[in-house]
């Protein structure tokens, strides 16, 4: 049985990870061997953790102020850093041989990354929480920065600065529940567990919850992203290495979903009733939006940014919609499209690293040309577009069905929300028949080459977890149910009836 | 028999002033030293004049801790001054403007 | 408990060999050849259809058969498992024994095609879906199966993906099947809301017992619309019937499989299997019944029009699976489900021949370039003309018999729109099939290219569905004329009529029988009618403009095309361009330039100097020395 000590390792793996990578000396490979290595390493202690429901850890670091050196791990973190660490894995092996500039820095970030991700995820302390959100936007700045496209500074800035703007305001939420809570009980404490399991008996009044609520949900908001914060997310995608693109839509848009299931509603309930209509509505025009407007794209990349809006658009709407039901298909959900866009991204890198352009009308016929990479496409979109069998099914389904049964905010969200997904056939089928059908337009598309065994590595575990987490996908949601049971015993007093 | 405090402080503040002012209006960059020099001097004259007043050697200890910082500083400041001299051929502070907005 | 398992490895083996089927035949079609796919495929489908039949004939219904949980919905929970009841078995056993027959003909169909193996793959796992939609016993199973059909009928219609037509096409099904998902989805949502739950069995139980709220009826009522919808999007009713024809682009033992004999049926067996919640909603029902009217008749009448043999039969199949509708909506699904298996197989063995001729004539599918078939293709002949005969309503085939069936309750229903609907209709469709038959097999040859008989996997198969559609009719022999009525006996556990006749049998014998004679007679009008217009026919049609609507489907494409396509294009474009573009990025730059522009002029604050920052210093330390000393108390 795993102790608190597990928590430890699995806080510090990446970190030194990072260091150990940044110290390699030699050529190239030898770098991205190591690097590779220790991604699987920790991958595997990650896969140590799979019967953990709870941990906890704690050492004092400045008591006076109440703050800890806190780690608590659940069901919800966990499977967050199981698809961090294994899209990781993914990401870095797909690097190997693609990525040519500044190899050493470029492996060391991503296991920065992946390192202020944990921590962020691990956090029971509000400081710390709040340094490590910031801190991942660091690596990934430079990702894009550094090894991004042509209007790569345009984008990593507008990134950078919006959700970096977007933490300001949450940081005032934070103080603000801390001291609020010290002002109640005069005690200092930073430890989200005691403030969750304080405010549970003590609710704040409704004025002060809506405040801070909406601060945090204007910060995690501007993560996830929900409409109209989005614009950000097209942009930083398309300049993205594909590498960065993975983990951006793989994991750093996970931790806004993540925040607002974790801090934002079971902290402020009342609010978060209060609010639920008009964050609804954001949701179901994100949805709708970022279909339509995918579907007008001409760069394969940009479409899928704006499908992964569309997506987290149904992720928003679960959890806002407050049902049980709702956010176990919503917590699904997240995970599905880590694995389904982070595969449509790695393909399209494919398709990048050979002609070295994201135009849509560059291809055409790959279907006869690259057979293979077609049925793998076919399989992401297919579970993209949340056919039965496949893993989006199972959680659009339970998000649009557990929403309906609502009484947080009305059903007619919930229809609308559906019509999004006939849209999204529409704008993945456009992507499938503009590059893969017709006959192969160009001379170059013909010389262009089918899977490797490097990407079967890559692409075989995907394909499999689409269909696995599709058709038994009980695996993955018992454990979430149970922590979602346990939310919303807590919060089911404050919500509609 | 010593003097009053007032008598003290208004020496003090006086040296202070001149040393305020010749810092404003000096170019020369070993003038400024000169001139912070002073300024320390006059608040070290109250610290003193204090601690007379006061029957207590809290002032004479912050006297002394003055006068080291005042020392390093002006080691520094010479320090700076002359790798400044070597860069423009010249102590003129005016002529160090990198840091324009 | 022995017996559970031993059945529950064979209905899953039913399931699962054309699902393991599809993955070899995809990976190992080009490394082994055609013949290796060509007896693995039928044999595998074979194999399946004598698990069906197995438990067709040893099983005692209904049995469930639960495999493991699929979806946790909170209270309740939805399991990957089977419902062997009446009306599952008997779909399951047309679409595995139809499916096999189909299979074995396009081992000759497709003989030499670059993507033999690939076609079969998407064949078998065709068939899988169809049987997971047939047998689920859950709505969320059924949705499995009714999704993974449209995503077969979509791999399947652009099976020749270098033709961006078919691309399209394929598109463009499975676009008007989501729509359609849309409404099935929706029923999901509503039917949870008020049962709590999913399974077909519980919900019904509960729908039997009664007893519901206003507001539970109208989420009831709400469900019904959605099925509706879904049953149209799938089944190809107006208004979404507009995927069908152009379906036709997929290669022909497809059209017979898949767009004629079982997917597209997959709307009425929804209907059917769904009917006591449907009876709920009479209003619904009525909605059902003049949808399938109106469709049946505007199909009929676009299908006299068209020259590809194929579009006449999708047209066809359109308004044949507007009478099933028609029938359901009355509130007679053993009549609807009658003509389902009746029409699965002539409309397959039409297909199938209309698929040997084009095969004879080289992909040739206008039907003003045949002509003169009868005696280069003698086989083909034959059997097409028992289809022909049969569909037309000729006693005492099998088409005779179960519309013949739905006509009766038409007319026991005295809506004299429904009648007059129903029989114009029936008289079209002995017209157009006649003109099918004659401008094929009659007249002279008018083809470029020479014709010749097709390889035996093709014409048995023929035969066999010709036998079947000349004789199933004795599957429902009415009790009037001396029959057993078997099929309505066998699913009379689970469906039940609406309409009883409550007349003397003396009485309903006569008026049974009139109404038999006036419905043959309706068709053989219709065929003679037909032999008359077109046994000269020399390559030249209609032209005056008053057939222009017909000729191009009511505009029903292009307004479409107009009214909803254009309209969200633009509406795409307008919020990526507009409101992304302009407002919200608007916004977010320009409050980048207002930061940008009020630092340049903070930033000349900033001079460098030294002496200059020491003298704001001063003045700061006398402001603050002046306000301490105004704020004295």
């Amino acid at each position: 049985m795993l102790n608190s000590n597990y928590l430890l390792v699995l806080f510090a793996f990446p970190f030194l990870a990072t260091l150990i990578v940044s110290m390699v000396r030699g050529r190239g490979q030898a770098v991205t061997w190591v690097s590779i290595a220790l991604a699987l390493g920790y991958f595997i202690v990650v896969l140590l953790g799979l019967t953990v429901t709870e941990l906890r850890y704690e050492a004092t670091w400045f008591l006076p102020l109440g703050l800890k050196y806190g780690l608590y791990l659940d069901s919800y973190a966990y499977y967050l850093i199981l698809l961090s660490s294994f899209l990781t894995l993914l990401a870095l092996f797909y690097s190997r041989g693609v990525v040519e500039k500044k190899i050493t820095a470029y492996h060391a970030l991503f296991h920065a990354l992946q390192a202020t991700v944990v921590a962020c995820l691990l956090c029971d302390d509000l400081v710390f929480f709040y340094v490590f959100w910031e801190a991942m936007l660091i690596p990934m700045y430079f990702i894009i920065g550094v090894w991004g496209g042509q209007r790569r500074l345009y984008a990593t800035m507008k990134f950078f600065l919006y959700t970096f703007a977007g933490s300001l305001f949450m940081l005032l939420g934070l103080i603000a529940v801390y001291i609020y809570y010290y002002k109640a009980t005069g005690v200092w404490t930073a430890s989200f567990q005691t403030l969750m399991e304080y405010f549970q008996t003590n609710p704040m009044p409704v004025t002060v919850q809506s405040w801070i609520f909406l601060t945090f949900v204007l910060s995690f908001a501007i993560k996830v992203p929900l409409f109209p914060f989005h614009t950000w997310l097209p942009d930083a995608h398309v300049e993205a290495p594909t590498a960065g693109s993975v983990i951006l839509a793989g994991i750093l848009l996970k931790m806004g979903t993540y925040g607002l299931m974790r801090f934002a509603v079971p902290l402020f309930p009342e609010a978060a009733q209060a609010f639920a209509g008009p964050l609804c509505f954001l949701s179901v025009v994100g949805i709708i939006l970022g279909a339509l407007v995918a579907w007008q794209q001409t760069d394969i990349k940009k479409l899928i940014a704006y499908s992964s809006v569309s997506h987290l658009g149904f992720v928003t709407l679960g959890i806002f919609m407050m049902t049980e039901t709702g956010w176990n298909g919503a917590y699904l959900q997240m995970i599905n499209h880590g694995i389904s866009t982070g595969a449509l991204f790695l393909l399209v890198g494919f398709l990048y690293d050979q002609r070295h352009t994201r135009d849509i009308s560059a291809y055409g016929g790959l279907a006869k040309i690259l057979p293979m990479f077609t049925l793998i496409l076919v399989v992401m979109t297919l579970s993209s577009v949340a056919l039965p069998g496949t893993n989006g099914f199972v959680g659009e389904f339970l998000i649009l069905l557990g929403s309906f049964q609502s009484n947080t905010a009305s059903w007619i969200w919930v229809v609308l929300a559906s019509v999004g997904v006939i849209l999204g056939v529409i704008y993945m089928l456009h992507m499938i028949q503009k590059l893969c059908y017709g006959k192969p337009s160009k001379p170059e598309v013909e010389t262009m080459t089918d899977l490797t065994w490097k990407e079967w590595v890559l692409y075989s575990p995907l394909v499999a977890l689409v269909f696995f987490m599709g058709i038994y996908p009980i695996w993955f949601l018992g454990p979430i149910q149970e922590k979602t049971a346990g939310i919303f015993a807590t919060i089911a007093p404050f919500l509609a009836k | 028999m010593s003097a009053p405090i007032a008598y003290v402080l208004f020496l003090s503040f006086a040296v202070f002033c001149f040393g305020a002012c010749g810092f404003l209006i000096r170019k020369n960059a070993l003038s400024l030293l000169i001139c912070l020099e002073l300024m320390l001097s006059g608040v070290n004259m109250a610290f003193v004049g204090f601690s007379r007043l006061h029957q207590n050697e809290g002032g004479n200890v912050l006297y002394f801790l003055v006068i080291t910082v005042a020392a390093c500083e002006s080691a520094i400041g010479l320090a700076l001054i002359l790798n400044f001299f070597r860069l423009k051929k010249s102590v003129r502070l005016d002529e160090a403007r990198a840091l324009e907005g | 408990m022995e017996e559970q398992s031993h059945l529950q490895c064979i209905a899953a083996l039913a399931v699962l060999l054309p699902l393991v089927g599809s993955a070899l035949w995809f990976s190992l079609g080009k490394k082994f050849g055609e013949k290796f796919v060509s007896i693995g495929a039928v044999s595998f489908l074979a194999l399946s259809f004598a698990c069906i039949a197995y438990i067709f004939f040893t099983a005692t219904l209904p049995l469930r058969i639960n495999f493991f949980q699929w979806l946790p919905l909170g209270t309740s929970s939805v399991s990957f498992a089977f419902l062997f009841d009446p009306l599952s078995l008997a779909l399951s056993m047309v679409v595995t024994g139809v499916g096999t027959l189909i299979h074995l003909y396009a081992t000759g169909y497709m003989h030499g095609d670059a993507g033999f193996g690939r076609f079969f793959s998407y064949l078998n796992l065709f068939v899988f879906s169809m049987l997971m939609l047939t047998l689920s016993d859950s709505l969320p199973g059924l949705f499995l199966g009714w999704e993974g059909v449209g995503l077969c009928s979509y791999l399947l219609i652009s099976f020749w993906f270098t033709d961006e037509a078919n691309a399209s096409a394929g598109k463009k099904a499975f676009i008007v099947n989501r729509v359609g998902d849309f409404g099935f989805l929706l029923a999901m949502f509503c039917i949870f809301k008020v049962f709590g739950a999913l399974s077909i069995p519980e919900i019904l139980q509960t729908v039997q017992a009664g007893n519901f709220s206003g507001d539970d009826l109208f989420w009831t009522r709400l469900a019904c619309f959605g099925l509706v919808l879904g049953a149209a999007g799938k089944s190809a009713q107006i208004p979404l019937y507009v995927w069908l024809p152009d379906a036709m682009a997929g290669p022909t033992p497809v059209s017979a499989l898949i767009h004629a004999a079982t997917m597209v049926t997959a709307g009425v067996y929804l209907c059917c299997r769904m009917q006591p919640l449907f009876l709920l909603h009479l209003d619904v029902l009525n909605v059902i019944a003049y949808m399938g009217a109106i469709t049946a008749f505007f199909a009929a009448t676009i299908a006299i029009f068209q020259n590809d043999i194929k579009k006449v039969l999708a047209y066809s199949t359109i308004s044949q699976l507007g009478y099933m509708f028609l029938a359901v909506g009355l509130g007679a699904p053993v009549a609807a489900y009658f003509h389902l298996i009746t029409h699965a197989f002539f409309k397959a063995l039409l297909f199938l021949g209309a698929g040997s001729v084009i095969h004879g004539l080289h992909h040739e599918q206008d039907m003003r370039h045949m002509g003169g078939l009868r005696t280069k293709m003698p086989i083909t002949f034959w059997c097409m003309t028992i289809g022909v005969l049969a569909i037309a309503g000729v006693p005492p085939l099998s088409g005779f018999v179960s519309k013949d069936e739905i006509l009766h309750n038409v007319w026991g229903n005295h809506d004299w729109t429904l009648v007059a609907l129903a029989f114009t209709t029936a008289f079209m469709t002995a017209f157009y099939m006649g003109r099918l038959w004659i401008m094929t097999f009659f007249g002279k040859f008018r083809g470029h290219h020479e014709a010749h008989e097709s390889p035996w996997t093709m014409t048995s198969v023929l035969v066999i569905l010709a036998a079947a559609s000349a004789l199933a009719g004795i599957l429902n022999w009415p009790h009037l004329w001396g029959g057993s009525e078997t099929l309505g006996t066998y699913l009379s556990t689970v469906v039940q009529a609406l309409i009883h006749h409550a007349e003397d049998p003396a009485h309903a014998l006569q008026s049974s029988l009139t109404l038999a004679v006036v419905s043959s007679l309706v068709g053989l009008a219709g065929l003679t009618i037909a032999y008359f217009r077109y046994r000269n026919f020399s390559g030249e049609e209609f032209s005056s403009p008053a057939f222009r609507p017909f000729q191009n489907k009511y505009y029903i494409d292009e307004l479409y095309d107009a009214i909803v396509v254009k309209n969200l294009r633009m509406f795409g474009k307008f919020l990526w361009k507009v409101v992304d573009g302009f407002v919200l990025d608007g916004v977010l730059n320009g409050s980048a330039a207002l930061a940008s522009r009020t630092s340049t002029y903070l930033r000349q604050l900033q001079t460098g100097l030294m002496q200059q920052y020491a003298l704001w210093i001063w003045i700061g330390f006398l402001i603050l020395l002046l306000g301490a000393w105004t704020g004295r108390s």
